[in-house]
């Protein structure tokens, strides 16, 4: 019964299941992640809204950037993606609605098919009777059903040639359940596989109908020959010089390449200025492609620096090239951030980071430190740079008719919106704690996967005072070690608010702002680690009036009522090190930079030391071991007497630990030693113990 | 394969030089700014080698050792600084030391380097202090720099260049020259001290009171 051969789907049964699944399994993924992209979308505008409620007030009052009809024609040619309407979603619909189509018609060919030929084969169910009746009553039920339905007792003289198959089929039937039940054979047949019979036979076949591959197999070895000879080597191709052609951080490989001869042939003795740099950028194989050659390399760098002064040409098609250029740096400038990580330069990093945040706030390369002022709203570049004011800090810290001259702002209102969105918008890191931490160690064991934590308290430049980190209390500055973080440490940073976007008014497109950590060795000033990047921290912090901020500090500082007065909200970064710490014990400097990627004045610099040790060591113990007797037990006098070890008794360690005096310390040297072991190997010994091993 | 450098010798000066407008025209190199300016440091390194043999009038150098007299005489330029610095004509001083770089770094280049450093590391240490005496800072941060390039175990460079920073408002910098500086000599009260004033101009800076 059972056949070995494979058949077409003659009767084209089954190739719309096969056409169903593989439709579904495009179609259900990539709608499913249209759908979520939909809605992350309008979660995320709906949450920018919220938080831009407020700031929409002040941004009224800003002046339009300078570039602002240049940036709406570029916007309006280059990011318009329309999120509902797109080929994808297009593609989406036409798929669920071929599985739709599938379904019925499954469904339709399915209700056509006679349903007695298919399906489970009960014979109690036909003869309607109960399954655990005897064979008497099965025997006088069939007689009496047999005479309901034989074809010659039924009168047909009324009845439809599709009514009297019917009653046929169903005659059938009934002898057949009848005979399931009384016949031996067909009993056992029906026991064993679940039909009268015997062994139902599974057909195998390609769900694909027959006409396909037989009556046109001509056309289908051209397909065959097109699609294995041309189409598939062509695809392939073009995905395989798509992927060479770019680097893993999206810049061309001639690009990548450039950069890395550049940094070969470089002096030691020049500068990695952002002005070298972006004469290096200005090469980049991208614009190239970009404008076919068209534009020199010396007119990309001057449209470049155009920019960033904020000037304006009258040519539309300069402007334009412009904003194309800019829009294409960020990626380059972390093309060169990588490559930089990977010769540890640090000079190059930070260079590249200055010249992203210049980008982002459309303001000169200096090398003085105005660009914390420049970049502000409103302001007037020049009364800024003739200012001795440089800090954001500073700013807000003078009266109004200072900050006025300072930023040259003349009207009232503009003044005091401007001033409003700083306090808010800046977030100024203050460390409060840095320390390297080795999972499941409490200390920093040589050869060991280790990571930085860094705490930081974010605050607003309106928030004067700095916090008294000593008096802080060290549940907020260390991290608990839970199994969650044994198993993931960086979870817990991941878990903090996403940073927003950053205000960037002149850059074309939105800058989705990050933190770029940098860990350099004090040793020689390059880099340890390539740079890392960080896009969540919560800037809460920013929304607390002076006074909250204040009261908070102090409530930190003097440790009391925390819950109550403390308002402030300790960020955390995580750092993971590459490398494994140092293999002998010692002190390790380093240097720790954390950049954010759009704000000047917003970043964090300090020194932190590594200090490898060697763990204690942990002898082991025999678990099964018999214990030593406790001292004022009856075993314990008499090992003791026998000159053996005994356990001390509870009472005895605890005065022990706290006096110290000498006497007691040399006479217990031999017992110190013992409960060392004894408390570093259980964790569930005496907790008196455990103040002697301390050290 | 031909392969040919676009130098060429200039029979008036002496010299090998660039050739300019040669170096585009060949087909098989393309010699792009790269390529170009490291030729150029070859060329000028070629040069200066030539002429200190030239110089020499012997066919071969007699020996790596460097030569006395001008350690004498760098020894007296700096002698002169110092006391230039003592009797506070600072632009003196300056130029006392500036002659004695001149000299120290003029060595032939076959001469071991060590005496070389230590020489010019001594007369930069006088001028960045004649720099700092004279309150002019960014002369004095620019050798501060290379004396850092040049040695990094001496607290005094860093303590030297730090003071720049500080008094070239670059605070940010200042404080971490000094961090940097007590990761290596952790119990200096010079670089402490310092750090301490860094650190209270840093919160007046920062509004931070």
């Amino acid at each position: 019964m059972s056949s070995s051969q494979y058949t077409y789907d003659e009767n084209s049964e089954t190739w719309p299941y096969f056409a169903l699944s593989l439709a579904a399994l495009v179609v259900i993924p990539t709608t499913i992640s249209s759908i979520r992209s939909i809605v992350k979308h309008n979660q995320s505008s709906k949450r920018e809204l919220q938080k831009n409620a407020k700031k929409l007030d002040q941004i009224k009052n800003f002046s339009k950037p300078y570039n602002y009809d240049h940036l709406q024609s570029f916007n309006s040619k280059f990011n318009s993606k329309n999120l509902y309407f797109n080929l994808k979603n297009l593609f989406n619909l036409f798929g669920i609605f071929l599985i739709f189509f599938l379904i019925r018609y499954i469904n339709f060919k399915l209700a056509n098919t006679d349903s007695t030929t298919s399906g489970i084969f009960d014979p109690f169910e036909i003869l309607g009777i109960d399954s655990k009746s005897t064979e008497k009553q099965i025997k006088s039920h069939y007689r009496k059903l047999s005479l309901k339905f034989h074809p010659d007792k039924v009168d047909k003289s009324n009845l439809s040639q599709d009514e009297i198959n019917k009653i046929e089929q169903t005659f059938i039937n009934i002898n057949n359940a009848y005979k399931a039940l009384t016949d031996d054979v067909i009993k056992e047949n029906l026991e064993k596989y679940g039909n009268p019979d015997g062994i139902i036979s599974v057909s195998r076949g390609i769900a694909l109908p027959k006409f396909l591959i037989e009556s046109q197999g001509f056309l289908l070895l051209i397909f065959y020959f097109l699609l294995i000879g041309f189409i598939i080597p062509f695809l392939v191709t073009k995905w395989w010089s798509n992927v060479k052609s770019y680097t893993k951080k999206g810049i061309h490989s001639k690009t990548a390449e450039l950069f890395v001869k550049k940094i070969l042939n470089y002096e030691p003795l020049t500068l990695m200025s952002p002005k070298l740099l972006i004469s290096w950028l200005s090469n980049a194989e991208e614009f190239k492609i970009m404008f076919n050659n068209r534009l020199a390399p010396s007119k990309i760098q001057s449209l470049i620096y155009s920019y960033l002064d904020r000037s304006i040409s009258t040519d539309k098609t300069d402007e334009l090239n412009k904003l194309k250029i800019v829009s294409k740096l960020p990626t380059l400038l972390n093309g060169l951030i990588d490559i930089g990580s990977i010769v540890r330069s640090t000079d190059m990093v930070v260079s590249s980071i200055t010249i992203l945040k210049s980008i982002s706030q459309a303001v000169p390369i200096l090398n003085t430190q105005k660009q914390q002022l420049l970049q502000l709203p409103n302001v007037n570049f020049e009364s800024v740079k003739l200012s001795n004011v440089h800090t954001l800090g500073k700013l807000l810290s003078l009266p109004k008719d200072q900050q006025k001259i300072t930023l040259g702002i003349s009207d009232d209102a503009k003044l005091d919106s401007t001033i409003e969105f700083i306090s808010k918008e800046y977030p100024i890191l203050k460390l409060l704690k840095a320390y390297f931490a080795v999972p499941g160690e409490s200390v920093v064991p040589p050869n060991a996967s280790s990571h930085l934590i860094i705490k930081v308290l974010v605050k607003s430049p309106a928030h004067h005072g700095n916090p008294n980190t000593q008096n802080f209390p060290s549940s907020l500055l260390h991290e608990v070690e839970t199994m969650d973080s044994l198993r993931d440490p960086y979870k817990s940073t991941k878990s903090q608010p996403e940073l927003p976007t950053a205000h960037s008014p002149f850059f074309p497109g939105t800058r989705k702002s990050n933190y770029i950590a940098l860990l350099l060795l004090q040793k020689d000033g390059k880099l340890a680690d390539p740079a890392s990047t960080y896009e969540n921290l919560s800037l809460q912090n920013l929304e607390l009036s002076l006074d909250e901020y204040k009261s908070s500090i102090n409530a930190l500082n003097d440790n009391n009522d925390l819950d109550k007065n403390n308002k402030l909200i300790v960020g955390t970064f995580k750092i993971p090190l590459t490398q494994p710490t140092p293999p002998k014990p010692g002190n390790y400097q380093f240097r720790i930079r954390i950049f954010h990627s759009d704000y000047f004045g917003c970043d964090l610099d300090f020194p932190v030391i590594m200090t490898v040790e060697e763990p204690k060591i942990e002898e082991q113990t025999d678990q099964y071991e018999i214990e030593d007797p406790d001292e004022d037990s009856l075993a314990g006098v008499m090992a003791q007497l026998r000159g053996e070890k005994v356990k001390k008794s509870a009472n005895d360690s605890d005065s022990d630990s706290d006096s110290d005096s000498d006497l007691d310390s040399s006479l217990e040297e031999e017992e110190e030693d013992w409960s060392d072991i004894n408390t570093d190997t259980e964790d569930e010994a005496e907790p008196e113990t455990k103040p002697v091993s301390k050290k | 394969m031909d392969f040919e450098l676009p130098i060429a010798y200039n029979s008036v000066t002496k010299k090998v030089e660039l050739d300019k407008p040669g170096h585009r025209d060949l087909e098989n190199v393309i010699w792009d700014d790269a390529h170009l300016t490291l030729l150029e440091t070859d060329i000028k390194q070629l040069n200066e080698l030539t002429q200190n043999l030239i110089s020499l009038n012997q066919d071969v150098p007699e020996s790596p050792m460097p030569s006395p007299q001008l350690s004498i005489m760098v020894k007296k330029f700096h002698a002169n600084g110092l006391k230039a610095i003592k009797e506070k004509k600072f632009q003196d001083a300056v130029k006392m030391f500036s002659l004695g770089l001149n000299l120290a770094v003029k060595r032939n280049k076959w001469e071991t380097f060590k005496v070389t450093i230590n020489e010019v590391t001594n007369l930069l240490n006088g001028r960045c202090d004649s720099y700092i005496l004279l309150n002019d800072w960014p002369r004095a941060q620019q050798d501060a720099d290379l004396l850092l390039n040049l040695q990094v175990n001496t607290f005094e460079n860093f303590s030297r260049r730090s003071l720049c920073f500080l008094k070239m408002g670059l605070l940010d910098e200042c404080k971490a020259d000094l961090e940097r500086g007590l990761a290596f000599f952790p119990n200096n009260l010079m670089l402490k001290n310092q750090l301490k004033i860094a650190e209270a101009a840093l919160i007046e800076f920062n509004g931070d009171s």
